[in-house]
């Protein structure tokens, strides 16, 4: 068992764990970063530092290899990295994780929370199915060990389902369509948003080669799909759904199936700590409160990157810099003159890079019925197995949030601690119940911030559980 | 009420399941009760019951700040035995064990009752021999208690580790056969329903913020959901009963201590039993899914935060390594806490106060959930009679002026 | 089904999967070297006996579980491939660890 101290505990080594671990390095303070995976990155830049190949540097693109500078910075920074190493409780003395080498308990004065985005949950019926997984999944297959499947359908909306799109497109793998599921009259609600989001152009110029590119490629992109379904026995075999209003059922066989609807901040570790958190309305997600540096309600932890509130890696890298600023400044470690000179040029451009994103959001805003999905027989919980249903029938018997809903349904009781459903849970129950999300509330969440064994628990050696 | 039989789910079966009604209506509160329990637990919802059902009180109501079974009923491990060292102690846990067996069929409702036997595990020389005197106590007092040693410990539990070279070596145990565990939603739920058809308003999300009293006696309640006239209050509010009695002020000596479990992600049926170490406090059930639950000591510190520090727990994690060898790549998948109402004596508050018409029952440290019936049995007998019936008389309020305490923290070592 | 576009990671080593013998790449994320050699499910529930496969490959959801050198429950998305790896895949409910402790 591991004990050591520092002044800074990042959880979470993407952008911004690691621009706050470079910057609280340079800035003096000892800080240890603890990551779950094998390697530096996060998952945009995912297996950066393993080895790679040309041609797959050309299909990722100038983007994913843009990492390579900070990676670089951060593995030079001096601080303390530990790969594979599963935090499961964080508190005002520091941190607590499982691990590779033996795991451990790491005291530290500020802890800050940089654990990303997930995928927002899309429930459709036979999301469950083999075969069926994220675009993001797939495109982390594809970053991380070249794998392509042909003959896929990607289902959803957002930039990430399309920049997955232009990468298999660019690779040289056959999809065979995207079906889009945004709400034709999004365009219009996100068009007063254009001027603000054109200041910053690149964003935009970005997405629309991409959507030239995957037109060029012939690939069939299909608009005004309603009631969405997989099908399939024990794989998935074909998706089908409404088209227009036209009531024509469509079907189209296929083995693989990439979903998406945006992304959403991984609120469990922020939540488990019992800091505060409110509902955004934009991005119709649960994300903590924090001031420009990334300050959270409590005062020994910080969040930055997309797990405090969703702005693309450059925020988050810049999000990671100002936390690190906070907590030197906090820690007595930086002077407010110096605090303040620093901080300005990075939070002036956070604003910058926001300037998009009230017009992606409205954009790609999830259409009605896919944060909340209608059929009662959709899995919500995939852990417990529990459907719509089930969950519209405790609502009825009186069932007033998530936490109930846990004693009715077991929902959320699953390994993956409600991270797979607590959203669409929360719109559901709201949906019928006629209250904001906001007032229905999230799981309330515990350590262990993921499950951990009796034997880490328990402080034990490696050596000693090998014993046993 | 509908009551639950096989005629009515084949009934239901062939109408497509439309014919249920909802277990328990969800009225608002009435301008005046003969009687309101604050506290939609186990306790306070089985209280009502027998209120209604053997005492003939009718017009009155549970008022639950959350919902029903969502406190400590919602958060303890379901333990059920009786096997106390005391006459007082064992009377009143025996007595809720005996209404345990018949609960299911008393209450047409399915408690999932599961008598698969309690070991209390002795580590060291004293303890032995102090389990050997419970045994015999409870015998004496009709309470099914054996003595077992090492080797037929592993037989009834064949995964706990009796090899004597660990740091908390198993040198014997007590077993009570008839304890076991039981499902705690399904024991609200069903005094709920129970105490509903018997005519109790079950009241939800109705938070009591005063209790009016005039020349120290009750007149009623000030709630979040209206005022209520009454002229009894019985207080069940396990973890809050000093801010309850607080209201009228009355002081009681209880502390509140956080208290934690845990639950595994799910194994194939390993566990066949409870297992309690009085030693490590820390005890250990498998639930109908296979999760493992375990429980742990409660925090030193007083506290009124539902939550306790998982540093606190790590030893106890150590310690039930030691004892459950397998059980150390166990995946711990939730945590919580709860706040437990510790008596100086360990045991029980079921009392009259000082103001007329002002019942409190509480101050059942760590382990209230098995006397849910016996407790909810004695309580309403009090608030009908204005008086402590034989099992209750022991555990009011003047023990702590006279002196004659139930002392189960020194004499029983065991987890309460 | 997965293919390979291009050839990066490191050397090829065997893993055993269900006492079948797979090619991987030392370093690689195991659960995409299990996709890429077909393994198909990964699991299936301990609910209901469903069958499931990698869902997130970030470790949030919990499907890619399976039984990796003798650990149950194993997130196969965390995971990396190393040299004679044995995995079995997990059906239903685990069983509990090595039971060489005690008498």
């Amino acid at each position: 068992m591991n004990r050591t101290s520092c002044d800074l505990a990042v959880v979470g080594a993407g952008p911004a764990g690691m621009a706050a671990a470079s910057e609280a390095s340079a800035l003096g303070l000892r800080a240890v970063v603890l990551d779950e995976k094998p390697g530096p990155g996060g998952q945009i830049y995912h297996a950066i530092t393993a080895p790679r190949t040309a041609a797959r540097d050309a299909v990722l693109g100038p983007d994913y290899l843009g990492g390579l500078p900070l990676v670089d910075a951060f593995t030079s920074s001096g601080a303390d990295y530990r790969s594979g190493a599963t935090v499961w409780q964080i508190s005002e003395d520091g941190v607590s994780y499982a691990g590779a080498d033996g795991g451990g308990d790491i005291a530290a004065s500020r802890v800050l929370v940089a654990t990303g985005a997930m995928e927002r949950p899309y429930p459709l019926p036979g999301w469950t199915l083999p075969g069926v997984m994220t675009a993001g999944a797939a495109q982390l297959l594809l970053k991380g060990s070249g794998l392509l499947a042909d003959d896929a359908v990607f289902v959803g909306t957002g930039p990430l389902l399309y920049l997955v799109a232009t990468q298999y497109v660019n690779a040289g793998a056959r999809i065979e369509a995207i079906i889009d599921t945004a709400n034709p009259a999004a365009k219009w609600a996100a068009l007063p948003h254009l001027p603000m989001a054109l200041r910053q152009s690149g964003y935009i110029a970005k997405g629309l080669r991409m959507l030239a590119r995957i037109r060029r490629s012939g690939t069939k992109v299909i608009h005004g799909a309603r009631d969405i379904a997989l099908e399939g026995e024990d794989r998935v075999a074909a998706v089908t759904w409404q088209q227009g209003a036209s009531g024509q059922r469509q079907r189209l066989a296929c083995r693989h199936v990439f979903l998406h609807q945006g992304v959403v901040p991984n609120p469990n570790m922020t939540m488990a700590a019992r800091a505060a958190h409110r509902w955004d309305e934009a991005q119709a997600c649960w994300v903590v409160d924090r001031d420009t540096h990334g300050r959270t309600s409590l005062p020994w932890l910080l969040a930055a990157g997309d797990g405090a509130g969703i702005g693309g890696a450059k925020v988050a890298e810049l999000s990671g810099r100002l936390a690190a600023l906070a907590a030197a400044h906090d820690l007595g470690r930086l002077d407010a003159a110096a605090f303040a000179a620093r901080s300005a040029p990075l939070i002036r451009r956070v604003g910058a890079e926001m300037a998009p994103r009230p017009f992606l959001d409205r954009l790609y805003r999830p259409a009605d019925g896919t944060l909340a999905p209608q059929d009662e027989a959709t899995i919500l919980c995939r852990c417990e197995e529990v459907r719509r249903g089930a969950v519209a029938d405790a609502v009825a018997e009186g069932c007033p949030g998530p936490n109930q809903l846990k004693s009715f349904t077991r929902a959320g009781m699953g390994p993956c601690q409600g991270r797979m459903c607590g959203h669409s849970i929360g719109a559901v129950i709201s949906e019928l119940s006629g209250r904001s999300a906001a007032e229905v509330g999230y799981f309330r969440l515990r350590m262990p911030v993921k499950p951990v064994t009796l034997g880490d628990i328990g402080g034990m050696t490696h050596a000693q559980k090998e014993e046993t | 009420m509908g009551n639950y039989s096989l005629f009515s789910i084949v009934r239901e079966g062939l109408r497509g399941n439309t014919g249920w009604t909802p277990a328990w209506r969800d009225p608002d509160p009435k301008p005046s009760y003969d009687a309101v329990i604050i506290g939609g637990g186990g306790h306070g919802l089985a209280t009502a019951y027998y209120l209604a059902k053997i005492h003939g009180m009718k017009n009155i109501a549970v008022v639950e700040k959350g919902w029903i079974g969502g406190g400590n009923s919602g958060r303890n491990t379901t333990i059920i035995r009786s096997n106390y060292l005391y006459d007082a102690s064992a009377a009143i846990y025996e007595h809720a064990l005996k209404l345990w067996e018949g609960l299911s069929q008393e209450l047409n409702y399915n408690i999932m009752m599961s008598h698969r036997g309690v070991l209390n595990l002795a580590h060291d020389d004293n303890e032995a021999r102090q389990l050997k005197r419970r045994v015999e106590a409870n015998r004496l007092n009709g309470v099914d208690a054996e003595y077992l040693g090492p080797k037929e410990i592993k037989e009834f539990c064949p995964i706990l580790n009796t090899s004597p070279d660990i740091r908390y070596p198993v040198i014997g145990a007590t077993l009570q056969r008839r304890g076991g565990t039981n499902r705690h939603d399904a024991v609200c739920w069903g005094y709920a329903r129970a105490a509903d058809a018997l005519g109790v308003d079950i009241i939800q999300n109705c938070e009591v913020t005063e209790i009016l009293t005039e020349r120290g006696q009750v007149t009623g309640l000030r709630t979040s959901r209206g005022d209520i006239r009454t002229e009894k209050v019985a207080s069940v509010t396990a973890g809050h009963t000093s801010v309850i009695a607080g209201m009228v002020g009355v002081r009681l000596p209880i502390e509140s201590h956080p208290l934690q479990a845990l639950v595994s992600e799910p194994l194939k049926p390993v566990n066949p039993c409870v297992v309690m170490s009085n030693a490590v406090h820390v005890y250990c059930s498998q639930s109908d899914k296979g999760e493992l639950v375990i429980g742990a000591g409660i925090d030193g510190h007083t506290s009124y935060t539902q939550r306790g520090s998982l540093d606190i727990i790590e030893h106890q994690m150590a310690a039930i390594v030691e004892l459950f060898p397998i059980f150390s790549r166990l995946r711990m998948m939730r945590q919580w806490g709860g706040i437990v109402d510790v008596c100086p004596d360990a045991s029980p508050i079921i009392s009259k106060t000082e103001i007329g018409g002002f019942y409190v029952n509480g101050g059942w440290g760590t382990g209230g959930w098995k006397a849910t019936p016996g407790s909810g049995h004695a309580f309403a007998d009090l608030v009908a009679n204005d008086a402590p019936n034989a099992i209750a008389a022991p555990f009011t309020l003047e023990r702590f002026v006279t002196g004659d305490l139930v002392a189960e923290h020194g004499a029983a070592a065991v987890a309460h | 089904m997965f293919r390979r576009f291009d050839e990066a990671a490191g050397p090829i080593v065997e893993i055993v999967v269900d006492d079948r013998r797979i090619e991987a790449r030392l370093g690689e994320n195991l659960a995409a070297a299990l996709l890429a050699a077909e393994i198909e499910p990964f699991r299936t529930t301990p609910v209901s006996g469903a069958a499931r496969m990698p869902y997130c490959m970030m470790g949030v959801c919990f499907d890619c579980l399976a039984i990796v050198d003798g650990v149950p429950n194993r997130q196969t998305c965390l995971e990396t491939v190393r040299a004679g790896m044995v995995v079995e895949r997990q059906n239903g409910a685990r069983a509990p660890g090595p039971q060489n402790g005690g008498e």
